[in-house]
């Protein structure tokens, strides 16, 4: 601790803060641009300088650390004058004349949203207009009037990116963009360009962002200052009707954010910039998902099969088909499957209706749960994933195994990229390898079988090699150097994505080789990147066949069976499926999207998405979050825990008269579910007994899912946008 | 259809569109304006005629990108055909007054030219004024010039003639003994409305041309009522020239706002240019 004086009072500050942080720590007012709470400090905009005791010149507040004994005075006669010349200099190359504008209160009163120009040519042409950072530091230090002449830089408008529209004729240089990309991201997609008074923000060669190396994780539009770097479908929304933090509900990474919502409808995302996710979001939980959610795609009407015609109903006559059409079967006769992107309420729910009808069909739609399941079988207790994402900030080697995050979990990229730069050593083993890693060894594996096996095969030399720290390269090529780095390492991380469970046997073999490389290695954590946001929570919530209601692997044949097999007449899904069987007489389909095949339902209940939706899901490390919305769902929709109570209803299922709210069922059902913490994880040394071979798992191989999929939606349709993005990275399903 | 010859970018977001139109140019009369539409999937977009040349066949509008139909329009390029009718509305009322104000603003930079010389013609004393946030915002100053008594330029920050709006430049000339008969002011609905309150303060005659949100332009659908004198009009059969003093603001800025939200959220499935990323200029590109 140090003792300062600043502006006449004595205060102990923290050593090592500067002095910009003293001063906020205290409740004194600096104004700064280029200074961003997340990145480091960088001295650039020159607003912040102070006068300290001693010092020839005025110092910057935020490059100065605090000293002992220190004197300084932060509002001294002469400072703001100087600060406000300062400003007048940036303000001459942006377009400012709203700021002078002797009208500014009633324009802003009567124009309630930003006009939606090209160009950005003032305050009430800015998507920024309501939460300008720079227009805070022009009211604090009362800059109002122009004594040089301003000017408009007319540089190229970019508006052919996807998501991201950048106006640099109105960008003041703070640098933020630049440093939250490489810092924070670890991507250093775009720079300052040019020199002297053409200097700008761009990138290599003014390439597009595609070529860049862009993530398009939008990190720059949240630290910009200005509205020159802007989302461009969701810049105009202005500011929200109400906001909510809420989990995403896109992948199973499970981030918090803030969702903005207006006209009842789904706005915006920004992150939240204390949790889990480090202040960050990606480009499917900020750019695709509002688009999806607000898709003209979306299902509006309950409709029911009339010969050939599917004709929109009312509700109750929907509801009333669905029960119709199943009567005519047997419970053995009928399937259902949930799907991965429903709350974990809403999946039990599900599955309480059916089976108080004596149906034991029920099976999840993800693809990684079956091969799981049968390669861990009688060796762990349950599945989850072990660890959690904060494992990966200490981990001293990354074995990432069929994904490259760029689309799966983008937000975790961050995470491994500062491990990376701590010296962690990252393997990344995937079909689908991009640019986005500095400092990570990837390597394109169509199928990662053949090496694990060979890394496996590679470990007894390596634990026997002595004095190995793991750096450079090892006999064995590849899989000897993992081998090698794994076994040195004292924390070792592994990661299993869902690109090896595109065909089940791969997804078996490498789920069996994982699992034994993890125990080999002593790994520190292992996690599960899910095919769906809730892929965990369905596991605790009795909907996949061989694990109970608390998430534990049955050990007996239990009575579970696929729901797609021989003998079954009747299905409902809330998640498509691919090759409905011929078999199958009727199909009741509940679901915010249309999907190929749709043409076979003979009732459609159309439902909600996570953005209308509320409840609880699990993210791949077993964090649970809470999904909350302020939406309103589209035209007819309903939530899926509605139409469930009242199906629930109409079939007779028993022990629905005391649930209200979705809540209902996870403070009686999930009762180790806590929001904001982990749900117990798997045991890899669990006395598990025999198994049963013939006891069911989760069938695998008629799921829809990966990456580009939302509830069975390929979500490049809905976001062309992504759609160019994905086709950019050579990216197919 | 009608062939784009001429589409540039004037001063920023303000856009020059000529178009080959013969039939609409024989007949074209001060304060009309035409429909343009810029592809099959857009809508309708209501623009001031600023100029016309019946030798040439060709209609010259200036227009404002302010949403996804602007931003599609200004998208397309010269050479290409668009959707264009007009002259729909009631001319101006042009008769010799004595001096006039003229104020344009905005889009009314430019749609202001031909009720300037419409008026200069019919033996007023012409005093144009135009008013721009900053001096890289004003535009046709040189064709105002050549049919004004006298041409004024108002900036909201000071870079160019007066410091505010045309109505201080109003003011400035009131306040050096210049008489007005009446005045006209074109452009954004809160300058109108401004300039309205100022003339009526004055005890000066005004006459605004409202920009109500249109569909059919021709009298059926009704969406673009005003209020004037207590009196539902439609700007497209009745207007667009109302008298400025007469007008129910209030109503017309809740009206312009009635589909914000669809407005805003079109945004969210424009597929405009995303198939076009050519490396660092600004685009262009079909929209689909």
């Amino acid at each position: 601790m140090v003792d300062i004086t600043m502006n006449g009072e004595d205060i102990t500050v923290e050593d090592g803060k500067t002095v910009l942080h003293a001063a906020r720590d205290n409740d004194i007012y600096i104004p700064t641009l280029c200074n961003h709470s997340e990145l480091s400090p960088y001295g650039g905009c020159r607003l912040c300088l102070v006068k300290i005791e001693g010092f020839r010149n005025y110092v910057p507040a935020c490059t100065t650390p605090v000293s002992d004994g220190m004197v300084i005075s932060t509002s001294e006669e002469g400072l703001n004058d100087l600060r406000k010349g300062i400003l007048e200099l940036i303000l001459s190359e942006h377009p400012s004349s709203c700021i002078v504008c002797d009208e500014r209160d009633e324009c802003l009163e009567l124009h309630g949203e930003s006009t939606k120009a090209g160009r950005i040519t003032g305050c009430r042409f800015c998507p920024n207009r309501r939460s300008c950072d720079l227009f805070d530091v022009v009211e604090k230090i009362e800059f109002n009037d122009f004594r040089i002449p301003v000017e408009y830089k007319e540089l190229p408008l970019h508006r052919a990116d996807p998501f991201v529209q950048r106006d640099m004729s109105i960008c003041i240089l703070c640098g933020r963009c630049v440093r939250v990309c490489e810092e924070i991201r670890g991507v250093g997609a775009i720079a300052t360009v040019h020199r002297s008074h053409d200097t700008t923000i761009g990138t290599a060669f003014d390439q597009p962002l595609t070529d860049s190396g862009c993530v398009f994780c939008g990190a720059c539009l949240d630290v910009c200052p200005t509205g020159a770097i802007s989302s461009k479908t969701t810049r105009w929304a202005g500011v929200p009707d109400e906001t909510v933090t809420s989990n995403c509900g896109m992948c199973s990474n499970g981030c918090r954010a803030v969702m903005q919502f207006k006209w009842g409808k789904f706005t915006n995302v920004e992150p939240v910039q204390d949790g889990d996710n480090w202040g960050q979001v990606c480009l499917r939980g900020r750019f695709a998902s509002v688009t999806t959610v607000n898709s003209p795609m979306r299902l509006e009407y309950p409709k029911v099969r009339t010969g050939d015609i599917q004709q929109p109903v009312n509700w109750e006559k929907a509801l009333d088909a669905v029960v119709e059409g199943l009567k005519a079967y047997s419970p053995d006769e009928i399937g259902v499957v949930a799907s991965p992107f429903m709350t974990s309420e809403d999946a039990f729910l599900l599955q309480k209706v059916f089976r108080s009808i004596g149906c034991e069909n029920i099976a999840t739609a993800s693809k990684m749960i079956g091969p799981l399941q049968m390669a861990w079988r009688g060796q762990v207790d349950r599945i989850t994933s072990i660890g959690t994402r904060d494992d990966i900030d200490d981990a001293d080697a990354i074995l990432i195994v069929g994904s490259d995050l760029s689309l799966d979990n983008p937000v975790l990229q961050t995470r491994v990229h500062k491990a990376a730069e701590k010296g962690a050593r990252t393997f990344i083993v995937t079909e689908h390898p991009h640019n986005a890693y500095r400092g990570a060894d990837v390597l394109e594996e169509p199928c990662p079988t053949g090496l694990m096996e060979d890394v496996i095969a590679a470990l007894d030399s390596a634990g026997s090699c002595e004095g190995c720290s793991g750096d450079g390269d090892h006999e064995g090529g590849w899989a000897g150097t993992i081998a090698h780095t794994l076994m040195a390492a004292e924390r070792p991380v592994i990661m299993l994505g869902q690109e090896p469970f595109a065909v089940e046997e791969d997804g078996v073999a490498v789920s069996s080789l994982i699992l034994k490389l993890f125990k080999a290695v002593s790994g520190k954590a292992l996690l599960i990147l899910w095919d769906g946001p809730n892929v965990q929570g369905l596991m605790g919530s009795a909907c996949v066949p061989g694990i109970g209601l608390d998430g534990e692997l049955l050990k007996e044949a239990g009575p579970n069976k696929p729901p797609l097999g021989d003998g079954i007449k009747a299905l409902l899904l809330t998640e498509p499926v691919s090759d409905i069987p011929d078999g199958v007489e009727f199909v009741a389909y509940m679901g915010p999207y249309p999907f190929d095949g749709i043409e076979r339902a003979d009732v459609i209940l159309p439902t909600c998405t996570y953005a209308d939706s509320v409840g609880t899901i699990v993210a791949m490390d077993r964090l649970v979050g809470s999904i909350e919305t302020r939406a309103r769902p589209p035209t007819m929709a309903k939530r899926d825990f509605q139409v469930l109570m009242d199906l629930g209803g109409r079939l007779g299922a028993e022990g629905l008269s005391n649930i209200e709210d979705p809540y209902d069922i996870s403070t009686s059902t999930f009762v180790d579910y806590h929001i904001g913490k982990h749900i117990k994880e798997m045991d890899v040394s669990a006395d598990c007994g025999p198994v049963d071979p013939s006891s069911p798992v989760n069938p695998a191989g008629k799921w829809i899912s990966g990456p580009l999929r939302y509830r069975g939606l390929d979500i490049t349709e809905a976001s062309e946008d992504l759609g160019a993005v994905v086709r950019k990275w050579g990216w197919t399903e | 259809m009608n062939r784009i010859i001429t589409l540039q970018e004037e001063v920023p977001n303000v856009y020059k569109l000529v178009v080959e139109a013969p039939d609409v140019a024989r007949r074209c009369k001060a304060g009309q304006f035409a429909v343009v539409i810029p592809d099959e999937k857009s809508e309708r977009i209501p623009l001031s005629i600023s100029d016309w040349d019946p030798e040439a066949g060709t209609v010259t509008l200036y227009f404002l990108e302010v949403g996804v139909s602007t931003m599609k329009l200004a998208r397309r390029k010269e050479g290409e055909e668009i959707d264009f009718m007009g002259p729909l509305g009631r001319p101006a009322d042009i008769e010799n007054y004595g001096t006039v104000f003229i104020g344009g603003g905005c889009y009314g930079v430019g749609a202001i030219l031909p009720i300037v010389k419409a008026l200069k013609a019919a033996g007023n004393r012409v005093v144009t004024a135009i008013e721009g946030r900053s001096h890289w915002l004003l535009y046709n100053k040189e064709e105002l010039i050549k049919h004004s008594d006298r041409f004024l330029r108002a900036t909201s920050d000071g870079s160019e003639g007066t410091k505010g709006k045309v109505r201080n430049v109003l003011d400035e000339q009131v306040d050096l003994g210049e008489k007005f008969d009446i005045a006209f002011f074109f452009g954004c609905t809160f300058m109108m409305m401004k300039s309205s309150k100022r003339a009526k303060e004055l005890n000066i005659p005004c006459r605004v041309y409202l920009n109500p949100i249109m569909v059919d332009a021709t009298g059926m659908c009704g969406v673009c009522r005003v209020n004037v004198d207590g009196m539902v009009k439609f700007a497209c059969v009745d207007g667009p020239e109302f008298d400025g003093a007469l007008v129910d603001w209030p109503l017309l800025f809740k009206r312009n706002r009635q589909y914000v939200a669809h407005e805003t959220l079109a945004f969210q499935h424009n597929k405009c240019e995303l198939h076009h990323h050519a490396a660092g200029d600004d685009g262009g590109g079909q929209c689909d």
